[in-house]
């Protein structure tokens, strides 16, 4: 990201053509010199400017909403509790304000503690269809598994506005903003194939829910997994079906210094279904894991990223 | 008298009573939602994803605490975005603080096979961009009037500043944003983005 610039001088006619966007009759006539045709163009301008900035939005997952508004509700039960959620006991502390920069100062790390609240949400979420795939191995059942659903997430914004402000009903692929105030979640049926690790918008998010599937990736940095050998991708413990590590070679093509390829599973990333191959790296006698999504059409890759 | 009102949704206001006097089930449900408006608040503020979900938390521990002495003046929407926005400018002054990182999310745009994914990706990053250039008091204007809808009034109540600076801002900052989203309209090739 850029540094910050000093914004735009104020211009007359860019003040009345942002008056005019936000229907407001400015009292001190602002634009009365200007040409209504500029004022007009400028006001297309804006709206082009309000335009992307509604669209575009991706919402976290539900997993990752849901663990973020119960870390919030349990930093409220623990703060009435009279504690704060390290446990360490706040004298006086029912309901009393605390500042951002004091909570973070109990806390620690803040991203490690609502990541590992999602890690925890996904993994049970994941557990029941892990376990059921379990049992179908176990019993040597060649039927094939349902297909998996994967949850896609629609962010709703910007209600009924007091002021006939922006209505967010603006959608674009692949997000879809709507009027109303309440959140939606939606589920989209996926094809058959490996297990979806769930919905990501982000590399983090991808990352997250890949550990939260695979807890072998994160309990153990740099300890080589005990996993299939790389002709073999193989989820934890058990076969991975072939189509999700398809693009190996091709992946391998791209990146160099590849190590053995421990898990191969699929997931929905910003809407759009990708393979996931976790790769082991080898540096010195340090082992890490690296992400490698993948476009299943086209092997193309869209996220690298580190675990 | 009808019983149509014991199954109306409950007010903001009724919520706020009920969490401050210890209901969990009522914090969830005013928390649930607004959370959409305010990850997208700390979503247009940060830039990127990652430091928005931790203003986006930030925020909400925030509200939760400070709930005990909201006392309803203002509505909870305005109060509940002044915090917001105040947890995403923290998260701004502490990502100038932060050493940057070299190697992860790196994006890479995908070849034609793929055109939506490819456009998504880099639409996200040309607004990003864009947003990244102006000042925080600017884009926090700009995104509480055309992301989240809020009148001039409102916004000045969010950003303690009078609304004829608001008003200004609004104006100086869709012009910035303007000529930065026009001069990147060209088609993206190969990009790659280092979390900031």
């Amino acid at each position: 990201m850029n540094e910050p610039l000093e914004p735009a001088d104020l211009d007359p006619a860019d003040l009345a053509a942002s008056d005019a966007l936000d229907d407001r009759v400015p009292d001190d006539g602002t634009g009365a010199g200007v040409d209504p045709a500029e004022i007009a163009a400028r006001v297309e301008e804006f709206r082009a400017v309000r335009n992307a900035l509604t669209t575009a939005l991706v919402a976290p997952s539900p997993e990752v909403r849901d663990a973020q508004l119960a870390n919030a509700v349990a930093a409220f039960t623990a703060e009435r509790a009279g504690t704060d959620t390290t446990g360490a006991r706040v004298p006086g502390a029912v309901a009393a304000p605390v500042s951002l920069e004091e909570h973070r100062a109990r806390s620690g790390g803040r991203r490690s503690r609502w990541l590992a609240v999602a890690a925890a949400v996904a993994a049970i979420a994941l557990a029941v269809p892990l376990v059921r795939a379990a049992q179908h191995r176990s019993t040597s059942t060649l039927s094939a598994t349902p297909p998996t659903e994967a949850a896609s997430t629609t962010l709703t914004l910007a209600g009924p506005t007091p002021d006939g402000g922006p209505s967010s009903s603006v959608s674009s692929p692949p997000t879809q903003l709507s009027g109303g105030s309440s959140t939606t979640v939606s589920t989209v049926a996926g094809p058959v194939g490996p297990p979806d690790v769930g919905s990501a918008s982000s590399a983090d998010e991808l990352a997250l829910l890949v550990q939260a599937a695979e807890p072998e990736l994160l309990s153990a940095p740099g300890t080589p997994t005990t996993l299939a050998d790389p002709a073999s991708p193989t989820t934890t413990g058990s076969p991975a079906p072939p189509a999700a590590g398809a693009c190996d070679a091709s992946v391998r093509s791209h990146t160099a210094g590849l190590g053995r390829l421990v898990v191969a599973t699929t997931a929905m990333f910003q809407g759009a279904r990708v393979d996931v191959l976790v790769y082991e790296v080898v540096s010195g006698s340090t082992t890490s894991h690296r992400i490698e999504a993948v476009d299943p059409a086209t092997c193309a890759v869209i996220v690298e990223r580190s675990l | 008298m009808t019983d149509a009102p014991t199954r109306a949704e409950p007010s903001d206001e009724q919520l706020v009573t009920a969490a401050q006097g210890g209901d969990r089930r009522a914090l969830d449900d005013l928390l649930r939602r607004h959370y959409d408006r305010v990850y997208a608040i700390c979503r247009r503020m940060t830039g990127n994803d990652a430091d928005a979900l931790d203003a986006t938390q930030d925020a909400l521990i925030a509200i939760t605490r400070g709930l005990g002495r909201y006392d309803g003046r203002a509505r909870f929407t305005t109060w509940s975005y002044r915090v917001a926005t105040n947890a995403c400018l923290d998260e701004l002054r502490r990502r100038k603080r932060r050493p940057v990182p070299q190697e992860d999310t790196v994006f890479e745009a995908v070849p034609s096979s793929a055109p939506r994914l490819d456009q998504a990706v880099a639409d996200r990053l040309t607004i990003d961009e864009a947003l990244a250039q102006l000042p925080g008091d600017f884009r926090a204007a700009v995104v509480l009037r055309d992301v989240i809808g809020l009148d001039y009034a409102d916004i000045s109540e969010v950003l303690s500043i009078p609304p004829g600076t608001v008003r200004s801002r609004i104006a100086r900052g869709r012009r910035t944003l303007a000529d930065r989203i026009g001069r990147n309209q060209e088609p993206p090739g190969s990009v790659e983005v280092s979390a900031p």
